[in-house]
C-alpha cells in the first residue's frame, strides 16, 4: 500500500456529527462472510499463479512452493477452483 | 469590485433578474445551469453578467440538472461558493444528487422558481414543487417580492454556511408571478454586501483537497457494528443544523435590517393581529394580494389578520404558536396540494402546529393559485368571508378550491 503524502485529516477537528467522512483506512475483510473455504493441495500446485489472476478478492498470496490463500479476506466464491488447471484446489464447507 | 456598482442602485427589473443580481452580490465561485421554464431569464441574466465580466465566476452550462448539482456538489467539497436555479421537472431530475447535498452538509444555494407539477401538463408557477421535496433536508425560504428575493438569496449564503447550520438553502420565488414580475428594486452596494457576507466558507468539515486527504461520504448505517449509531449520529446532526437555522435566520435578517435598512420577517410574519379574532395564513408572493384584501375587511370592520409564513423548512413552529395564539380561527391559503391529507401542506402542517398550542381552532384549506392561476383579492375576500363563517363554526367539509370556477 502507498503512503499519503500529507497526513490524513484531523477528523477530531470538527463536530462528529456533519459530514461522514473517513480519516482512517479500515480495509475490509470478508473471511467472516466465507460459507466454504478454498484449499491448496500442494502437491498439485505449480505455481502457474491462475489462481492469482482471477481471485476477485485479490486474496492469493505467495509461498515458496504454492500459492496459499489469505483466509481474512477470501469469501469462498470458488472462482480459484472453478479456474485451477491442475484441480490443485478444492471448496471445502466450513464448519457451522 | 465594481461589477455591479455600475448599475443604478435602484433598478426595475423582474424577480429573476433581482435574484441574478442578489447572486452577482453574493460573489459565487461557480454557476451551474440548466434552462427550464420559468426559471430560464435568471440563468440568462446570471451568463449575460458572467459573459460581460460583471461577475467573476465559472459557468457550466451541462447537460441537466442531475449534472448541475453533481458538478456544484464537486466545486463546493474544493471550496467554491456555488450557485443554481431549477423548478419543477428540473427539479426532479435533480433529485438524487439533490437530497444527498444536505447530509453531506454542503451549504449550497439554489433558487428554486416554483412551478406547478405535470401532469396535467403545465409551464405556469404554484408551490407543488417545492413543497414535494419539503422533506428532502434543504432549508425553504419563500418570498413576498422582487426586492426580498434579492435580499434573501444574499442572506441565504451567510445562513446556509454559519458553522452552527451548514446545511442547503433554497430561496423559494414564486414562477411566473415573482420571478416574471417587474418591480422597482435597490440594489445594495458591493462594498456593503463583501462587509456583510464573509468570504466562502464551504469545506472546512468535508473536501476534496490533496491537502487534507478524506474519503468523503463513506458508507454508514446497516444492522451491525457501529453502524447503526453513526448513522443516527449524522441524521440526529442534520436536524440539529435545520432547528440552529431558526435561530441563526433570525439573526441574519436582524443584521440586514441593520446595514441596509429593509426589515423583513424571517420565520413568520404578524399582520394586523392585534384584535384579531381570526387570520389568513399565506406564504410567498400571493401575500401581497392577500395584505390588500385583509386591509379592505379590516375598514369594513371584520376582525381579521395575516399570519405569513417565510421559513417553511425548518417549520418555525415557536414563532407560528406565537402567532396562532392571537386568534381563534384560521384559514390557510396553499399553492399546493397535499394529496395525502386532501389539502394544502401548509395547512396540515398548521394543524400539527395547533396540536402544540393546547387548545383547537376550527380552520380552514384553502387551495388557489395552481399552474398559474391568480388569486386575486377577492380570492382572499371569499377566503376571509368563511373563515369568519368557521369562527362560528360553519367548517367546510374538505378543501376550498378558490379557482375551481375561473
Amino acid at each position: 500500500m502507498q503512503r499519503q503524502s500529507h497526513e490524513m485529516f484531523d477528523a477530531a477537528s470538527i463536530p462528529d456529527d456533519l459530514s461522514a467522512i473517513g480519516t482512517v483506512l479500515s480495509p475490509m475483510l470478508p473471511g467472516d462472510w466465507r460459507n466454504a473455504r478454498p484449499v491448496v493441495d500442494r502437491e498439485k500446485c505449480v505455481k502457474c499463479a491462475v489462481c492469482w489472476v482471477y481471485c476477485p478478492a485479490q486474496c492469493i498470496v505467495e509461498k515458496p512452493r504454492w500459492f496459499d490463500i489469505d483466509l481474512s479476506v477470501c469469501k469462498g466464491c470458488g472462482v480459484c477452483a472453478a479456474e485451477c488447471p491442475h484441480r490443485a484446489i478444492a471448496m471445502v464447507e466450513e464448519a457451522a | 469590485m465594481s461589477e455591479v456598482l455600475t448599475r443604478p442602485r435602484v433598478v426595475v427589473c423582474e424577480g429573476n433578474e433581482a435574484a441574478a443580481i442578489g447572486v452577482a452580490l453574493a460573489r459565487p465561485d461557480v454557476v451551474a445551469v440548466y434552462p427550464i421554464t420559468p426559471q430560464s431569464s435568471l440563468v440568462e441574466h446570471l451568463s449575460q453578467m458572467i459573459a460581460d465580466g460583471r461577475l467573476k465566476a465559472d459557468l457550466m452550462n451541462l447537460e441537466g440538472e442531475h449534472s448541475v448539482m453533481s458538478a456544484l456538489q464537486g466545486a463546493a467539497l474544493a471550496g467554491a461558493r456555488t450557485f443554481t436555479a431549477t423548478c419543477g421537472p428540473g427539479l426532479a431530475f435533480m433529485f438524487e444528487p439533490y437530497i444527498r447535498a444536505p447530509g453531506m452538509r454542503l451549504p449550497m444555494v439554489c433558487a428554486l422558481v416554483t412551478r406547478d407539477v405535470m401532469s396535467p401538463q403545465t409551464v405556469w408557477g404554484g408551490q407543488q414543487d417545492a413543497m414535494i421535496v419539503r422533506d428532502a433536508g434543504w432549508i425553504q425560504m419563500y418570498c413576498e417580492t422582487g426586492q426580498e428575493v434579492l435580499d434573501t438569496v444574499i442572506m441565504a449564503y451567510k445562513i446556509a454556511e454559519h458553522r452552527d447550520v451548514v446545511l442547503p438553502v433554497n430561496v423559494c420565488c414564486d414562477g411566473n408571478y415573482l420571478g416574471y414580475g417587474v418591480t422597482r428594486v435597490e440594489v445594495p452596494e458591493q462594498a456593503e454586501v463583501d462587509a456583510f457576507l464573509p468570504p466562502p466558507d464551504v469545506n472546512w468539515h468535508v473536501a476534496l483537497d490533496p491537502a487534507r486527504p478524506m474519503s468523503v461520504d463513506p458508507l454508514t448505517g446497516g444492522a451491525g457494528g457501529a453502524g447503526p449509531r453513526t448513522f443516527v449520529r449524522y441524521r440526529k446532526g442534520q436536524c440539529r443544523g435545520m432547528q440552529e437555522a431558526l435561530r441563526v435566520t433570525e439573526a441574519v435578517h436582524e443584521e440586514w435590517f441593520e446595514r441596509f435598512g429593509r426589515r423583513y420577517a424571517p420565520l413568520v410574519e404578524e399582520y394586523r393581529l392585534a384584535g384579531a379574532s381570526y387570520a389568513l395564513v399565506t406564504i410567498g408572493s400571493m401575500t401581497g394580494a392577500a395584505k390588500d384584501a385583509v386591509d379592505a375587511a379590516r375598514d369594513r370592520g371584520e376582525p381579521v389578520g395575516l399570519i405569513k409564513v417565510k421559513m417553511f423548512r425548518p417549520f418555525p413552529l415557536q414563532a407560528m404558536l406565537r402567532a396562532l395564539g392571537q386568534v381563534r380561527t384560521i384559514g390557510v391559503v396553499d399553492r399546493a396540494v397535499a394529496y395525502g391529507w386532501n389539502c394544502g401542506p401548509m395547512f396540515q402542517e398548521t394543524l400539527g402546529a395547533l396540536c402544540r398550542l393546547g387548545r383547537p381552532m376550527p380552520a380552514v384549506s384553502f387551495i388557489g393559485g395552481l399552474s398559474g392561476a391568480d388569486i386575486t383579492q377577492d380570492h382572499f375576500a371569499r377566503a376571509i368571508a368563511l373563515t369568519a363563517r368557521a369562527l362560528s363554526g360553519d367548517v367546510p367539509d374538505g378543501p376550498v378550491w378558490l379557482n375551481e370556477n375561473d
